[in-house]
């Protein structure tokens, strides 16, 4: 059984693991599962944080992830060694969440909540730094942010957490996205301009009920 | 810089995706504009609320799962290949070329076949519609003859004409041609004969004479209309008798 550990490496060993990565990359194209296997450890957890901002819980997720592993696998032969595995794995994730969009809107589905379970993972576990309040303050505050990113449409919601949550740049995620520059500027300013407004929104009704309740 | 102007760009401003030159400008603006500086510290503070949104701590027994799920299915794709994957394995690239052009080539034998069949059997129908006093249309004959193209008009009238101006069918199959006709009386009997003949066939001439006061005469004559052609033909007499003649327009 493999373990799965993400560590913080330094630049230089960054490079040397991005060698062992193309490294990885060969076999595993070549038919070998066990580097396949490697590979699916080192991206893992990006993945899977990838599909839950995108699907909103984790059934969804999990189904995704498994997906997009599938398709590595078939198009791995098509993958060009100059090229940034991440951003091709980032495609792969944003194309199947897509597809599972669109297949959750034929059946007439509607965008599952992100608090659906997991505000009720975050409060079984309490941080010992910090106090009752607080994680309270903190699981209201993502459950906020969670629900102002169900609003938004696929195209931005992809574009603001590639940007701003994983933190490539404009131009990166203009390629994972089959875009332009200009276009995922405007749909990232778009998408913080609505997250901005439901927060203010959010709070204005707050404050308009704590009031009314004092 | 105006408030409207500078709060389009505070959400860029915000990401730090603002071009540098419109970043100092809206940073100028900020510095007198207490409303503007407001709405940038609240793009900030949603900037902050984002990078908590994160996803729940998932256990490695969940990805082991996903990895073995994965793995299991790789193996069994590799060992029993779907219909889909091995008929199309079978189109590849150059195989599928081939394929293809033999296709195209077969298809097209096969229409130039059928063209060439159709023309050749164009060639030898003629269709002979009669029809009677009535109006009723019958059934018409085929043959298998090559129709000479009409050059000119003839007249019946007179069958002293010269068989140089005319052009003549023969009629070798008087079975399969001809049709005894009733009497005619006058015009109100029309026969025509169509043909479908696209060639120009070759002028024809020729008068066929009976070789016995038995034999029936016949004379057709094509005219320049191609619909419209022109049968005269006597039917055998008796001895005495005078000849009896018909002619059909």
């Amino acid at each position: 059984m493999a373990l799965a550990l993400e560590i913080q490496l330094p630049v230089n060993a960054l490079t040397q693991n991005q060698q062992s990565l193309i490294h990885l990359i060969e076999r595993a194209a070549s038919g070998d599962t066990a580097a396949f296997e490697q590979i699916m450890i080192h991206s893992q957890q990006r993945v899977m944080s990838m599909t839950w901002r995108m699907l909103g819980n984790e059934a969804d997720a999990r189904d995704a992830s498994q997906e997009v592993f599938l398709r590595v696998y078939k198009y791995l032969g098509r993958f060009k060694q100059d090229q940034d595995f991440f951003a091709w794995l980032y495609t792969i994730t944003v194309n199947v969440c897509r597809d599972i969009t669109k297949k959750r809107q034929q059946h007439g589905e509607r965008f599952t909540s992100f608090t659906a379970g997991a505000g009720e993972e975050t409060l079984d576990v309490l941080d010992n730094s910090e106090s009752v309040d607080q994680t309270l303050v903190h699981t209201e505050q993502r459950e906020l942010i969670a629900r102002a990113m169900a609003t938004l449409p696929d195209k931005e919601r992809a574009s603001i957490v590639l940007r701003d949550i994983e933190g490539l740049s404009t131009h990166e995620v203009a390629i994972i996205l089959k875009s332009s520059s200009t276009t995922v500027r405007s749909q990232v300013s778009s998408a913080r301009k609505k997250i901005k407004l439901y927060c203010e929104h959010y709070l204005r009704r707050k404050g308009a009920g704590t009031s009314h309740e004092v | 810089m105006k408030c409207k102007q500078v709060q389009e760009m505070l959400p860029l401003f915000a990401g730090r995706d603002l071009e540098e030159n419109r970043a100092k400008l809206v940073t100028a603006h900020l510095q007198s504009c207490g409303v503007c500086s407001r709405a940038a510290q609240e793009y900030g503070e949603a900037g902050q609320l984002l990078q908590m949104f994160e996803p729940p701590q998932f256990s490695e027994a969940m990805y082991t799962g996903i990895r073995q799920r994965v793995l299991r299915e790789i193996d069994r794709k590799s060992v029993t290949p779907t219909m889909f994957e091995s008929i199309s394995s079978l189109f590849r690239p150059p195989l599928r070329l081939a394929v293809a052009a033999s296709l195209l080539l077969a298809v097209s034998v096969l229409a130039l076949y059928f063209v060439i069949n159709r023309n050749g059997g164009r060639q030898n129908q003629t269709v002979v519609v009669e029809t009677g006093g009535s109006g009723q249309r019958k059934t018409p004959d085929l043959q298998a003859s090559p129709e000479p193209r009409p050059e000119n008009l003839a007249t019946t009238a007179n069958p002293k004409r010269s068989a140089t101006d005319l052009t003549t069918f023969s009629s070798r199959s008087r079975k399969s041609r001809f049709r005894p006709s009733q009497k005619r009386t006058g015009a109100t009997n029309a026969e025509l004969v169509a043909t479908r003949s696209v060639d120009p066939p070759q002028p024809n001439i020729s008068l066929k004479s009976p070789d016995t006061p038995a034999e029936a005469l016949r004379m057709e004559m094509q005219t320049q209309d191609r619909n419209i052609r022109i049968i005269w033909f006597s039917q055998p007499t008796k001895e005495g008798s005078p000849s009896e003649s018909s002619k059909g327009i």
